[in-house]
């Protein structure tokens, strides 16, 4: 092919130049968000990977085990292969710090990921964060918890620069008496199993992101196609076969795709340390996570050039362009009910699997399903729009009086596949945000604490004991919780007991010292010595007192201790710190914790966690919809500028010519967006029950949802005017009467 | 007759071409003018400013007393609405509308209610034999049939002036025939000025005057036809 016809095909005016430009900007946009987007997949799994490590575990020490191996309160009896470990997570100022306690001898093989060597009794290494906070606050509220700093845990053993770690040494002999002790025997090299879920419910998040992104670059590599039609005319005319024709056009995209992709390509590079900023899932990236190999860049540079390239000689091709233009006006296939199919198949798939569960019905594999509904509803979605779009358009076209929602509906009706694409990206992105906002409303509705009269107060801290370990004084010496209670800040220490066996009323229920009780503030205690509550106290119930049967707690099993503060963070801290220090912290579970860092633990859910990353992407998919209905817009109104030209001759004036533009992008909107957001909810509820079994359902979304909502909107609505503000140029009478 | 356009040293250029070089030119109510030349002699650019479609350089265009050329182009739209209709050589139906849509239009800009717009466009199309035609779309219609109902179009809203650019130019001479004679019948009928550009001298034969254009300038103006 001669260069030169291609050069003079190509470019031949200003106006080639800005559709190039055009092109080659909205390629390297796409670029760069699928680069970014694929880093961050790959930096979710990378971090996990590197912090594997926290999820080691062994075997528990077995009572009464008199074999060689058996492990004692001896530290030898370790060996040099193996190490006690409690894990645990404490908090700090609402923050979660994950919290391993490591029990192994100076000379042990046994290494965990960021550290030199494991520390001993006394000592600790701390991730920087851990380090920057424990600088920051006093010692008592913070630093007293694990000792002496020895070291810093590197980023080769953290999975955030935000993470809060702190392996703390401690001897055997503490350990033991931790009923979460394990005997371990290797941190590094352990498999990073992905939740399948995660895995599946990541790449449909992925695709439904990459969908707007694809969409932009189909979109901005039909920039000006009428015009490209024109010149690709007078080259058939003058001899030109079809196919040197769609040669030409599949070369001029791909050599625009391939320097707007390279430009994608940098530009993914130097904004990837801005990216990695953005937290996800409690913490920002390092920025070596989001960096993407230079074999993924040299791939998704390679499909996109390809795939431009195919697409517009395919375009050129399908088109039909003769020497004397296009030969007929494409009409487009009237799209049948056929399309509702999908969505209605999903819908049912997702409704018939939560029914079966609510009936108590044996359903395998009940996540798979929920998630293959959700997909096949997704795409159910994007397939049945062009369908509602025509309804909308025959509506429009039908009943409306005016010129413009005539033209603009008879516009929807010939071309519902073409008018639906240019909005699908946004309908499909609050699809999504209503999905999460759904689901997140229930997270949000069972995560908050109840508070309210009789309700126990949400800075009180619960530290629940282990009855069963073979303790001295499970609740502590008397001095040491005369050491708590002159803990500044802190305004009483009650202990809670339980009755374990037996046929009295109290089995079940909460006992304390009747005075222990009144210091509580709980409301009306009954005169006696002791007392029972309802046990749900615990959990915000209001708290109903009965004279209990039992009139002394030695009979009765120590199980919580409440430590009540003024309601300071500094208390509430110092308290922490307090109970860590003492021989109390060795008998629980894990760490005290008040009513919201219970709820904190339950926003913690796989649900919840992927609400900010979700919001995120939908955010990230929003922009780009609304850049591509720009862009989908403006093309179309260059396309049409001969027709939109005729109507100002005919006497519209401009407002009349932005009516129709805004006409033709809110109908199919409105359409189908309102269609989004009911589906968007109804799945939500789908999914909740069919998952949870507990006949959840949704309720009023939170602002974060209005706020991505009324964003997707104004976004729409900033797209179209930016559109339409340029009409008056676009159907310039002058510019267009030779035409 | 009174004179209801008025052209008064009109110049328009396009970079370095002169389209028009000082015209003056007055067209009566209801007269029938064909405006002759060769090509780039500036027939389009000359149709264009009487319309306002396009802003002279220089001179003025006054319709009915009212300075066009001096108009925003809020108020032009308003005028072109108001007082002219316009027919082209070919490509002027609005590709998703049906015939009788494209009819409504001017009607609908003007406030009228549909109901009344569609009954207005089918008496036209009945008029001018198209009645079949009516729900068909302008790529399923012959190119008779288009001017045709392109004409219908430009008379609906009964405009003072009506422009055509060659409205014959792309229809054999029986279809050409058949568009001339049905445009002439209603213009004369309706009392509507048409200024007519055409290349054809039996086309031109119809007009009651005809005016040749030649380097931007009026080379001559010459009482004709059948009035």
């Amino acid at each position: 092919m001669n260069p030169s016809i291609v050069r003079l095909a190509v470019i031949g005016s200003r106006a080639s130049w800005g559709r190039l430009l055009g092109i080659t900007a909205g390629v390297a946009v796409g670029v760069t968000l699928a680069l970014l987007l694929g880093g961050a997949y790959q930096g979710l799994d990378a971090r996990d990977e590197r912090s594997s490590w926290m999820s080691a575990s062994g075997g528990y020490v077995a009572d009464g085990d008199t074999s060689p191996r058996a492990v004692t309160g001896d530290m030898a009896s370790l060996g040099t292969d193996r190490v006690l470990l409690a894990r645990t997570t404490d908090r700090h100022e609402g923050a979660r710090i994950g919290r391993f306690d490591v029990a192994a001898l100076t000379t042990s093989s046994v290494t965990i990921p960021g550290i030199t060597d494991l520390p001993q009794s006394g000592e600790y290494y701390a991730s920087p964060a851990l380090i920057d906070r424990i600088a920051r606050v006093p010692a008592d509220e913070l630093g007293d918890r694990f000792g002496t700093l020895t070291g810093t845990i590197s980023d080769a053993g953290l999975a955030s620069p935000d993470s809060l770690v702190v392996v703390v040494g401690a001897t055997a002999n503490d350990l033991l008496e931790r009923p979460t002790a394990q005997i371990v025997t290797d941190f590094t090299g352990l498999p990073y199993r992905a939740n399948s879920s995660y895995q599946t419910v990541a790449i449909v998040g992925a695709i439904a992101v990459l969908f707007p992104v694809l969409l932009l670059v189909s979109i901005v590599t039909g920039l000006g196609a009428a015009a490209r039609r024109e010149r690709f005319a007078t080259l058939r005319l003058i001899g030109a076969t079809p196919r040197t024709v769609a040669a030409i056009a599949a070369l001029e995209t791909a050599a625009t795709s391939l320097v707007g992709a390279l430009i994608g390509v940098l530009m993914a590079a130097l904004l990837g340390p801005v990216a990695a900023l953005v937290p996800v899932d409690d913490g920002v990236f390092f920025a070596a996570d989001l960096a993407v190999t230079p074999l993924t860049a040299a791939l998704v540079v390679a499909v996109t050039v390809a795939a431009s390239a195919a697409t517009a000689g395919w375009r050129i091709r399908r088109a039909g362009i003769g020497p004397l233009g296009q030969t007929k006006q494409r009409q487009e296939k009237t799209p049948s009910m056929l399309r509702l199919l999908p969505l209605a198949g999903g819908l049912g798939m997702l409704i018939a699997t939560t029914l079966a569960v609510l009936a108590g019905l044996p359903v395998p594999r009940v996540g798979t399903l929920i998630i293959i509904g959700f997909t096949i509803t997704t795409v159910g979605l994007l397939v049945a729009g062009p369908y509602l779009t025509l309804i909308a358009g025959r509506i429009m076209a039908r009943r409306s009086g005016k010129a413009a929602g005539i033209i603009a509906g008879n516009r929807i009706r010939r071309t519902p596949v073409a008018t639906f694409r240019s909005v699908s990206g946004l309908v499909v992105a609050v699809f999504m945000v209503s999905v999460f906002a759904g689901a997140a409303t229930t997270a949000d509705q069972s995560a908050a604490p109840i508070v309210g009269p009789g309700s126990l107060a949400v800075t009180t801290l619960i530290q629940y004991l282990e009855p069963t370990l073979d303790a001295a004084d499970p609740v502590g010496t008397d001095a040491e919780r005369a050491r708590l209670a002159a803990t500044p800040g802190i305004t009483g220490v009650v202990t809670v007991y339980t009755l374990d066996s037996g046929d009295s009323p109290d089995v079940g229920r909460l006992l304390l010292v009747a005075e222990a009780a009144n210091g509580l503030g709980l409301g009306a205690v009954p005169p006696a010595a002791v007392v029972s509550v309802n046990s749900d106290v615990m959990t915000g119930a209001p708290a109903v007192f009965t004279p209990a049967e039992a009139t002394d707690v030695a009979e009765l099993t120590p199980s919580i201790l409440l430590l009540g503060t003024d309601g300071s963070t500094a208390a509430l801290e110092r308290a922490r710190t307090a109970l860590q220090a003492s021989t109390i912290f060795t008998t629980g579970w894990r760490p005290a914790v008040t009513r919201t860092d219970l709820a904190d633990d339950r926003l913690q859910s796989m649900a919840a966690s992927y609400a900010t990353l979700a919001y995120l992407g939908i955010g990230v998919a929003t922009l780009i919809a609304g850049l591509s209905l720009a862009i989908a817009t403006v093309s179309a109104m260059i396309d049409r500028r001969r027709m939109l030209a005729l109507l100002r001759l005919l006497g519209m004036n401009l407002a009349g010519l932005r009516r129709i533009i805004i006409l033709e992008a809110a109908a199919p909107l409105l359409a189908v967006m309102a269609l989004s957001i009911g589906l968007g909810f109804l799945v939500a509820d789908l999914i909740l029950v069919g998952l949870t079994d507990s006949g959840r359902s949704v309720g009023w979304p939170d602002a974060r949802y209005l706020g991505a909502l009324t964003a997707s909107v104004v976004l729409a609505l900033a797209a179209v005017a930016a559109a339409a503000g340029r009409l008056g140029k676009n159907t310039d009478l002058a510019a267009i009467r030779y035409e | 007759m009174t004179v209801f356009i008025q052209a008064r040293g009109l110049r328009k250029s396009f970079g370095t071409t002169d389209a028009l070089r000082g015209i003056d030119l007055d067209i009566h109510r209801g007269e029938v003018i064909a405006v002759m030349g060769p090509s780039g002699s500036g027939k389009s650019s000359l149709l264009h400013c009487l319309a306002g479609v396009l802003v002279p350089d220089s001179g003025k265009v006054i319709v009915d007393g009212v300075t066009v050329s001096a108009l925003n182009e809020a108020r032009r739209s308003a005028l072109r609405l108001a007082e002219f209709g316009f027919v082209f050589q070919f490509g002027q139906l609005l590709p998703d509308l049906t015939a009788v849509d494209n009819i409504t239009i001017p009607l609908l800009l003007r406030g009228m209610k549909r109901r009344q717009a569609l009954k207005e466009a089918h008496g036209w199309l009945d008029r001018l034999g198209l009645e079949a035609a009516a729900a068909k779309l302008p790529g399923e219609l012959s190119g008779g049939e288009a001017q045709r109902v392109a004409i219908a179009r430009a008379l609906v809203a009964h405009p003072s002036v009506l422009f055509a650019d060659e409205p014959t130019g792309s229809l054999d001479s029986l279809a050409a025939e058949n568009v001339l004679t049905a445009m002439l019948e209603l213009v004369r009928q309706a009392g509507t000025t048409l200024v007519m550009i055409t290349h054809d001298p039996r086309t031109a034969a119809y007009a009651d005057r005809e005016i040749i254009v030649r380097d931007g300038q009026l080379a001559a103006t010459d009482r004709v036809g059948i009035s």
